[in-house]
């Protein structure tokens, strides 16, 4: 589980990245009106990311009294980068995609496909693992 | 406001829930054992705070309902109510949710928080445990409607 939980917060951590990466690359061409919510998703994306060291700091510890802690703050970081992905950052992607006249399909989808298929299987079944319901995660522990 | 951004809200409100529940047990359980913590001290006072405010508010939705009945409350968050429901239900559920929470109210929980005397702690931690797994089964049905079915 621990090892698990690691390649997780790995795997959430090279997500950051990327999307950070492909955030810097819109920011001079931006909307003036998606000025301010680029901000905030920068700071979201951000979020996830200290989320992600922080429980990669945690699980060296190696307590085991915290592990399901950590488990849980690795499903929320996970389900919070899901949201920003696949929800809330498709308007400012969008706004690239309209300005340089690309496909309109929402480069985070890009993302979640580039993602999967460059995740090993321990990685994808770390994935799979956190982002399946607490109790039945638990139950594995 | 929609059924999506009702959906949304909600989940982003259980998410912080967590994360504050999330740093006070990891701090709480690392000062039990004897581990200093500095570096979240800040985090699980602001964990603290966010706990007491939604303790105040599943208290209020508790005793402006009826606890048995959980019937409409005018203004009320018809998210917490369904939390409120649930929780509820739990406590009917001995085998799973005997904690301080769950056995008492939610403002002995809030005592918890404020007295930070190590007996009071342990029980703290467990109100968290259970805490989490009543927000986490409730979150599920937002997850699923926010980021589809996984």
């Amino acid at each position: 589980m621990w090892d698990v939980l690691r390649d997780n917060n790995l795997d959430l951590l090279r997500q950051v990245d990327r999307l950070q990466e492909d955030l810097e690359g819109i920011s001079s061409s931006l909307l003036t009106e998606l000025r301010a919510y680029y901000e905030w998703a920068v700071e979201a994306v951000g979020a996830c990311g200290l989320q992600a060291r922080q429980n990669l700091e945690d699980l060296e510890l190696r307590r085991d009294e915290i592990l399901p802690d950590i488990l849980s703050s690795s499903q929320v970081a996970t389900r919070r980068l899901g949201l920003l992905n696949r929800r809330l950052l498709s308007p400012l992607l969008a706004s690239r995609a309209a300005r340089w006249a690309l496909p309109r399909r929402p480069l985070a989808t890009e993302h979640c496909l580039y993602c999967s298929a460059r995740s090993t299987s321990r990685a994808a079944f770390a994935s799979a693992l956190v982002l399946s319901p607490s109790p039945l995660a638990l139950a594995l522990l | 406001m929609s059924p999506d951004w009702l959906a949304v809200q909600s989940f982003g409100a259980n998410q912080r829930l967590l994360t504050a529940i999330n740093a006070l047990s990891i701090h709480t359980k690392l000062r039990l054992g004897g581990v200093d913590d500095p570096g979240r001290s800040q985090a699980a006072a602001d964990g603290r705070k966010t706990l007491e405010a939604f303790l105040d508010r599943l208290d209020t939705a508790l005793r402006q309902s009826g606890e048995d009945e959980l019937g409409p409350v005018l203004g009320a968050d018809p998210r917490l109510r369904e939390l409120a429901r649930s929780f509820v239900a739990a406590r009917r559920d001995r085998g799973r949710f005997r904690s301080v929470l769950f056995r008492h109210s939610p403002s002995e929980m809030e005592q918890l928080l404020r007295s930070g005397k190590p007996e009071d702690e342990k029980l703290l931690v467990e109100c968290l445990k259970e805490l989490r797994a009543l927000v986490e089964d409730h979150l599920h049905s937002d997850a699923a409607e926010v980021l589809g079915e996984i």
